[in-house]
């Protein structure tokens, strides 16, 4: 009999838990500064641009546009099953373009991260 | 900024045993590679006074106590495989601020016996991996995605599309290194006879669009270099290889994170390494640069400033980089085809130490006086440029 192997989890802490809460409603929630007014993610007390901790939570839209790809033939885990792809995607968030990646597993269950920088 | 610039000499090199090394732990083949490179520097290791090591795992202390090294001076700086180029520049720092005389930088791995030990692997969500927060938790290895592989592979996908780079680019690459490996009686694939452009776009996809002979070996391999003081350096066996210059630069962990994802740290890096040494492009007689896989050389040689940005692949066609060709890159076989244990900058290291002596035999660059070890480590995430030079 195989088997059945566990995919590895993240592990959800009161940091990053908002942003898990939003992928169970397939919505993709990212933190903005209240004082310099930049986007940042992956989540973070404090803003990694100022260090202020006066920040919030807001939705993006998840629209975006492809950045660069893969196609990953042999997953890093024996649980996840290949091919799965990864996408690192741009997407428009007001009031500025940023970036995010997206990861694709292989049964469709999407994930996404958002690059340091926003660009210019 | 102050200067390194020949105030510190490397004396003493070697690799241990490399290839697969059943039954060996890593710190067996840090012993061997310490003594054979004592004995290069004709060096005692009552003389080492400075230690630097790094590794995925485990403590400087272990190192040092199965070595019987207890040093004045240490540094275990981890930024990846490029962490062995950057303890050579601290190393210079720390005898040039008189802090140590001579010091042992070391490392081992043992990719292939661990694996027939069934060695279980750690983090990165591999299985028995711990606790992941901050951005580990938004790893891709997490989600489907493989190891630094996929990261690259992104790296490649946008430089094919931003600058018109091709497969068969890459490809003269893994063709070039073969070449080289084939003059080097260590290195592990010589035997494997040459490849072409086609063997590798023919070799299984692994992340596209990096196939497998794009990609690094996985070996078994320790590696020691020993630095030490102008004064020291010239009264020993063989002629010191010269510290010219050094610079470091780190700017992310997770490639999602990094700035722009063609572009490395080895730009800052090699600038600063440069302008240190006081040469110029002219002047580098050959390059050893970290090739875990073959976008990892090509983003190297344009971020060092041998080409533009987005024109390594014109630059390395037509095998420029190989044996005859007109610039010389990774003439040990690289991680591609001669060893690649995880972590490769101490090779780096160890082949320019080679080659600036006039050890290299049917590999030996014709006239070589100056070279660069660029460690490039993690997911393109730090660079370590380290230039040196013969008297």
């Amino acid at each position: 009999m195989q088997q059945q192997m566990r995919k590895p989890a993240p592990f959800i802490y009161k940091e990053n838990k908002r942003f898990f809460d939003g992928t169970l409603k397939h919505e993709l929630h990212i933190q903005r500064c209240k004082d310099c007014h930049k986007f940042y993610f992956y989540p973070r007390t404090a803003c990694p641009h100022c260090l202020s901790e006066n920040t919030e939570w807001v939705k993006a839209s998840g629209k975006g546009k492809v950045y660069s790809f893969t196609i990953c033939e042999r997953p890093g885990n024996p649980a996840h099953r290949a091919p799965s792809s990864a996408r690192t995607l741009s997407t428009s968030l007001s009031p500025r373009p940023d970036r995010l990646t997206i990861t694709r597993a292989p049964r469709g269950s999407a994930f996404a991260s958002r690059r340091s920088q926003a660009a210019a | 900024m102050g200067s390194l610039t020949r105030k510190a000499a490397i004396v003493g090199v070697a690799e241990s045993d490399i290839g697969s090394t059943p039954g060996k732990s890593p710190l067996e083949l840090m012993a061997q590679a310490t003594k054979r490179a004592l004995d290069d520097a004709g060096l005692k290791k009552e003389d080492i006074d400075g230690f630097c090591w790094a590794a995925f795992n485990g403590s400087i202390l272990d190192v040092a106590e199965y070595l019987q090294i207890m040093p004045k001076w240490c540094d275990s700086t981890q930024f990846g495989g490029s962490s062995f180029d950057a303890h050579v520049g601290h190393a210079a720092a720390a005898i040039a601020a008189g802090l140590c005389e001579t010091v042992l930088v070391v490392m081992g791995t043992t990719n292939v016996a661990d694996r027939e030990l069934n060695v279980p692997r750690v983090g990165g969500g591999a299985p028995g991996g711990g606790v992941e927060r901050g951005g580990s938790a938004f790893s891709g290895r997490l989600y489907g995605l493989g190891g630094p592989v996929t990261n690259y592979s992104m790296a490649a996908t946008r430089h094919m599309h931003q600058y018109g780079t091709t497969m068969e680019h890459l490809a003269e690459i893994a063709v070039a290194t073969r070449k080289w490996a084939m003059l080097n009686p260590k290195a592990l694939m010589r035997d494997k006879g040459p490849i072409t452009v086609q063997d590798v776009l023919k070799s299984p996809m692994i992340s596209y669009p990096l196939h497998m002979l794009d990609c690094c070996l996985v070996t078994d391999a320790g590696g020691a270099v020993i630095v030490t003081t102008p004064e020291r350096a010239r009264n020993l066996k063989k002629k010191p290889v010269w510290i010219l210059g050094y610079g470091e630069r780190f700017t992310h962990n997770s490639i999602t994170y990094m700035p722009d994802i063609t572009v490395t740290p080895a730009v800052e890096a090699g600038k600063a390494a440069l302008k240190m040494a006081g040469v110029t492009h002219k002047d580098i007689d050959f390059l050893q640069t970290y090739d875990s896989f073959t976008i990892t050389t090509l983003l190297a040689i344009e971020d060092l400033g041998f080409c533009k940005k987005g024109e390594g692949g014109a630059f390395v066609s037509n095998q420029r980089t190989a044996p005859g060709g007109a610039f010389p890159v990774n003439t040990s076989g690289g991680g591609l085809s001669y060893t690649h244990p995880g972590m490769f900058g101490i090779f780096l290291l160890i082949e320019a130490t080679r080659q600036l002596r006039g050890e290299c035999g049917e590999r030996q660059v014709k006239n070589a006086e100056i070279g660069i070890a660029n460690g490039m480590g993690g997911l393109l995430s730090s660079a370590a440029t380290v230039i040196l030079g013969r008297d």
